[in-house]
């Protein structure tokens, strides 16, 4: 009702005409008079008229004063009462753009320095709030933020309600109404506005509504209105039900925004004492070159001896910054990988941050992975050769001796091994090699199918000696995925003694020898192939997967392929393979066609060998290495085996400033866990559930940077495991669609673009403007019926040629 | 001794002593002046002829019309009269109104000083009334010098006060004076109830009557602003009003008040002479005087 409810004390002021009245009733000045009669018999003419008159003045003076009062109050009108009797119902859907991109600081002409375009959209809508609280009828208002909607969309939900901040609520001049949203951030995740687009139509088709408007607060990135034939098809939806649709824009144009795209460990055996090469990719979503950028990164180290998480810090573990890495030249659109080594001795999960200088956008300066480092841990070579050729030539490679330290210890074993060979016996090693083994029965097959499935890595080096027939019926059997394909019979090599041409060349995808690709074939020169194993019905692909793209994001992340993509590493110079690489379940399987005993090849003594064997084995063990970052919408998982830990957590959401706020938590058996199973509890933190249960702590969940859990070992020790959770890429294009190609694009969706600023100044004076010109309008009515009356009353002098008495 | 400046002012004097003071009607007097008397005389201004009667002087008869006509008439004369003059000064509390020069009661001794004055000063006789519900001094009509100085007296000493009877005191005074004459009343003619009757009864007496009517500016044009409380100078009637909103029905009273008075005057052929105490008073007397000079003369 009231803009400033406390001013509404001042409408005792109103009583002050009445109290000047009685008082002036008071107080007569004395006149005596002789022309009595005259004076009498006039009175007794003009009685009624007198005292209607005085009535109507009084009335009028006290009005004057009500209408002051409530023009400095603020009144915002009474139509709401009339709105609730039965008056106008208007629903007002607020779709909010929360992406990662909304964070954005660009400078709008004229605007804040320091504001985001998160905090313009929201000051729109508090503008609009506003507006419509001193507006007449009945205005009910929905805000949904489009990273809610879409992760409520993923969860399966299709209720607006559960995504919306405000759901049709009735708009009044309270402010507590639109607080919560307030105080609210950009999110870090990106997402389109598409699931919240259609989550509000479905809203506005539920409520029941004489108008209908839906406002669109975005940032109108081109990555997601370029082409926004899905924003339209919804919108159209709304269209035809005749809502009116209005587009505020509340971003400026984009300046300088660079963004580390990437950041992560190379697969390598990720072993205490090891050091680990780090690469960080830096990509400028700029329209100019940028030149001398500072990267910044520092170690966290989280020590044995931390046992409890610090809340009070922003990281519970020792901070260690590295030297900074300098960008000489960054062009408009570039992207550059640079790589640093980190030296930890300690085993156990580190974190790594690195951070580039403040920009447009902030949320994409700074990223973190974590680095999982463990012991040195055993692998098995398994070498039918009773004078362990094979295992000499690859164990030689892994542990040189002397003061090289590549973190694995060989083990050798017979193949007799095999025979009694378990998920559990394997599970001991890191990596499997098996040379020349002739034969793999079923039950090895099996486990060994287990292991690779589960992350193990399996090199094969299938010499001469092997049988065929056996290995392709065993290890492709019921989907076993150990071989790349069916081995095909061997086959010479034509012209093996060309000198002109290596007999070995690196096939279209290499990554196993990624370090000496830069040489060309030309590196094998030294190396002889006479002869190989061929691959039947072979399905290599020469397709380029990017090698550096983030492994597995889940630790759960599984994903069942009936054919597994194989890679060509190194193939023969007729072109058949010679080295493939293919992925089954977790696991990694390293396939070479030929043994190393010397009779095909002499590659086991050239120094590419070397690089082959520390690719493979770094390759071979990282797919069983946990994840080191997961997005912020993904799902936390923390698996506690109960031999291990016990089955409660403390988890400290990442933050930009200390103190952190811990939230405890009880590990739950995973659903659908067997009764014999492995006893493993886990920690499930699933943002998509917590937005269908409407938990208000989602946004401390889902923010990027290190969080850490506070885990209890079964000895009462504690333990502290950083989490490093980034945001997608792609949120740092700033880039920007016009209105004029929006509205082309949406054609025949009649669609109204206007400012965060202009839509501000319009809805700061249109409401009240109103509202005020009719009070103004109001008061000068009654003040000049205030000035008649007083006149009629004769309260006015007259003019006269002898002055009044 | 009276101050006579106080209500006979020198400005005012000084101004009409030039004028007659002359009796529109015929007025008995004792001695020979510039009045028309009904005492048929020696004077040289023929009247009327008459019929001749046993016992009339032969020396009165006609013998021009004797000779034309063959009857005997007398001629006669209209005789030159001294005027007697009776000031009826009404001194009830509501002449109270005003301050100073504008005060109505001083204004009127003013009026009714100025009019002895110039009576005396022409040999005519010249007496006071003043009263409220009754007679409350009474000075008789007499032409010497020293009459002045005793009207001044008597107009000094009293100040207003009471209520007014006109209808009352006008009886008493037409008993009171013999001969006819001149009276003039000087009053606000607030408060009086049966005004017509009191000045029937002069008239019937054969009185020259003329009527000053003093009114106050405030009570001619009632200027008050702001909350009044009106308290009645002669009655205990009081009234809490905005006076502006009472301004047009009090006018529009007072309006008809006047009028009837005048229209009763005119009736009664009494000259009626409204005055406000703002007036100048040499100018009012010298309009009262010339009006008087100019009416023409009419026989009873």
């Amino acid at each position: 009702m009231f803009l400033y409810p406390a001013l509404t004390l001042g409408f005792l002021f109103v009583g002050v005409p009445l109290l000047v009245h009685l008082i002036n009733m008071l107080r007569h000045r004395r006149q005596q008079w002789a022309a009595m009669d005259f004076l009498l018999a006039s009175f007794r003419k003009q009685k009624k008229w007198i005292r209607l008159r005085q009535i109507l003045l009084l009335l009028a003076r006290l009005a004057v004063a009500a209408l002051l009062i409530a023009m400095l109050c603020g009144w915002t009108g009474g139509g709401k009462l009339l709105g609730v009797l039965g008056g106008r119902t208007t629903h007002h859907v607020i779709v909010l753009d929360d992406s990662a991109s909304m964070g954005d600081r660009s400078v709008v002409a004229g605007g804040e320095a320091e504001s985001t375009a998160y905090e313009r959209a929201l000051r729109a809508i508090a503008d609009l709030t506003r507006r419509l609280a001193s507006e007449d009828g009945n205005h009910q208002l929905t805000v949904m933020r489009a990273s809610r909607a879409a992760m409520a969309v993923r969860g399966g939900s299709e209720s607006g309600d559960v995504a919306a901040d405000l759901s049709a609520q009735t708009i009044t001049s309270d402010a507590k109404l639109i607080n919560r949203l307030m105080a609210t951030e950009a999110s870090p995740i990106r997402t389109d506005l598409v699931p919240a687009i259609d989550l509000a139509s479905g809203l506005l088709r539920s409520t029941q509504a004489d108008t209908q408007y839906l406002y669109i607060a975005s940032d109108f990135r081109q990555r997601d209105w370029a082409n926004p034939d899905r924003l339209a098809e919804s919108l159209r939806k709304l269209s035809s039900d005749a809502t009116q649709i209005r587009m505020i824009d509340c971003a400026a144009n984009p300046t300088v925004n660079l963004a580390i795209t990437d950041l992560s460990p190379s697969p390598d055996v990720w072993v205490a004492g090891v050091p680990v090469v780090i690469t960080a990719k830096i990509k400028n979503y700029g329209d100019a070159a940028v030149k001398n950028v500072s990267l910044s990164n520092r170690v966290i180290r989280y020590p044995t001896t931390l046992l409890t998480p610090d809340p009070t810090r922003q990281f519970s573990g020792n901070i260690e910054s590295l030297p900074a890495i300098l960008i000489e030249s960054l062009g408009a659109g570039e992207e550059v990988s640079k790589s640093f080594q980190v030296y930890v001795t300690e085993k156990g999960t580190h974190a790594i941050e690195v951070s580039l200088p403040e920009d447009s956008l902030a949320i994409d300066n700074v990223r973190s992975c974590t680095l999982p480092l463990t012991e040195a841990e055993k692998v098995l070579i398994i070498d039918a050769d009773p004078d362990q050729r094979g295992f000499y030539h690859i164990s030689s490679v892994l542990n040189p001796g002397s003061q090289v330290r590549i973190g694995a210890i060989p083990e050798y074993q017979p193949p007799t091994f095999l025979r009694g060979a378990t998920l559990e016996s394997l599970s001991a090693y890191r990596a499997i090699y098996l040379v020349d083994v002739p034969e793999i029965s079923e039950n090895a097959a099996d486990a060994l199918a287990q292991y690779v499935q589960r992350g193990g890595g399996l090199a094969w080096f299938l010499g001469p000696t092997i049988d065929r027939g056996s290995y392709n019926n065993v290890l492709l059997k019921a989907d076993r995925q150990l071989l790349p394909a069916s081995l095909g019979p061997a086959e010479e090599l034509v012209d093996a003694d060309s000198v002109t041409t290596p007999d070995m060349a690196f096939g279209e995808d290499s990554p196993l020898l990624e370090p000496i690709r830069s040489a060309g074939d030309a590196v094998f020169s030294l190396v002889g192939v006479s002869e190989t194993w061929t691959l039947l019905e072979t399905e290599t692909t020469s397709t380029t997967q990017n090698a550096s793209e983030p492994q597995s994001m889940t630790q759960t992340g599984s994903t069942e392929a009936t054919t597994p993509r194989v890679r060509e590493v190194i193939r023969r110079r007729d072109g058949k393979p010679i080295v493939t690489m293919h992925e089954s379940g977790r696991g990694r399987v390293v396939t070479v066609l030929m043994g190393l005993d010397g009779k095909w090849t002499n590659w086991q003594g050239d120094p590419t060998f070397v690089v082959f064997v520390l690719q493979t084995n770094a390759t071979l063990w990282s797919g069983a290495a946990p994840p080191t970052q997961r997005f912020v919408d993904d799902t936390l998982v923390r698996l506690l085996p109960s031999e291990s830990y016990l089955p409660e957590a403390t988890y400290l959401p990442a933050t930009n400033e200390a103190p952190r706020l811990p939230v405890d938590y009880v590990a739950q058996p995973p659903a659908g866990a067997d009764a014999g199973s492995e006893s493993v509890d886990a920690i499930t933190i699933d943002p998509v559930e917590l937005v269908l249960e409407g938990e208000s702590s989602i946004e401390e969940l889902i923010k990027p940077g290190i969080s850490e859990w506070g885990l209890t070992r079964m000895d009462g020790r504690g333990e502290v495991v950083p989490v490093a959770s980034v945001i997608q890429v792609g949120e740092g294009d700033l880039r920007r669609s016009t209105p004029a190609e929006i509205q082309q694009a949406m054609l025949p969706i009649d669609v109204q673009f206007v400012s965060s600023s202009t839509w501000s100044e319009e809805n700061q004076t249109a409401g009240s403007s109103t509202l005020t010109l009719v009070l103004l309008g109001l008061l000068g009515t009654v003040l000049a019926s205030e000035q008649l009356l007083a006149y009629w009353a004769s309260y006015h002098v007259a003019p006269t040629a002898r002055g009044a008495r | 001794m009276p101050d006579s400046k106080k209500y006979l002012r020198p400005e005012v004097t000084g101004r009409i002593r030039r004028l007659e003071l002359t009796a529109r009607r015929v007025v008995e007097g004792f001695l020979s002046g510039m009045h028309r008397s009904p005492y048929f005389g020696q004077s040289i201004e023929f009247l009327q002829h008459r019929q001749y009667t046993t016992g009339d002087e032969i020396r009165h008869i006609d013998w021009k019309v004797f000779a034309r006509q063959d009857r005997l008439v007398i001629k006669q004369y209209e005789e030159e009269t001294n005027l007697r003059l009776h000031l009826i000064v009404d001194r009830s509390h509501s002449m109270a109104y005003g301050n100073g020069e504008s005060n109505k009661f001083d204004y009127s001794a003013s009026i009714a000083a100025s009019l002895a004055y110039l009576a005396i000063r022409q040999k005519d006789a010249c007496g006071l009334f003043t009263f409220d519900t009754q007679i409350r001094d009474n000075v008789p009509a007499k032409s010497s010098q020293s009459q002045l100085t005793r009207m001044l007296m008597a107009l000094d000493r009293v100040g207003a006060d009471g209520r007014t009877d006109l209808s009352r005191v006008a009886r008493e005074i037409a008993q009171t004076i013999p001969r006819r004459g001149m009276v003039v009343i000087i009053s606000d003619l607030l408060g009086v109830d049966s005004l017509i009757e009191g000045l029937r009864v002069l008239r019937q007496r054969g009185h020259d009557v003329a009527l000053f009517h003093v009114l106050h500016d405030d009570e001619m044009d009632f200027n008050f602003d702001g909350a009044t409380r009106f308290e009645g100078l002669e009655s205990e009637e009081f009234l809490n009003c905005n006076p502006r909103a009472l301004r047009e029905g009090y006018l529009e009273a007072l309006d008809q008040f006047l009028s009837d008075t005048r229209r009763a005057c005119g009736r009664l052929m009494i000259d009626y002479m409204q005055v406000r105490t703002s007036d100048p008073l040499d100018a009012v007397l010298a309009k009262f005087l010339s009006v008087r000079q100019s009416l023409p003369k009419l026989k009873r």
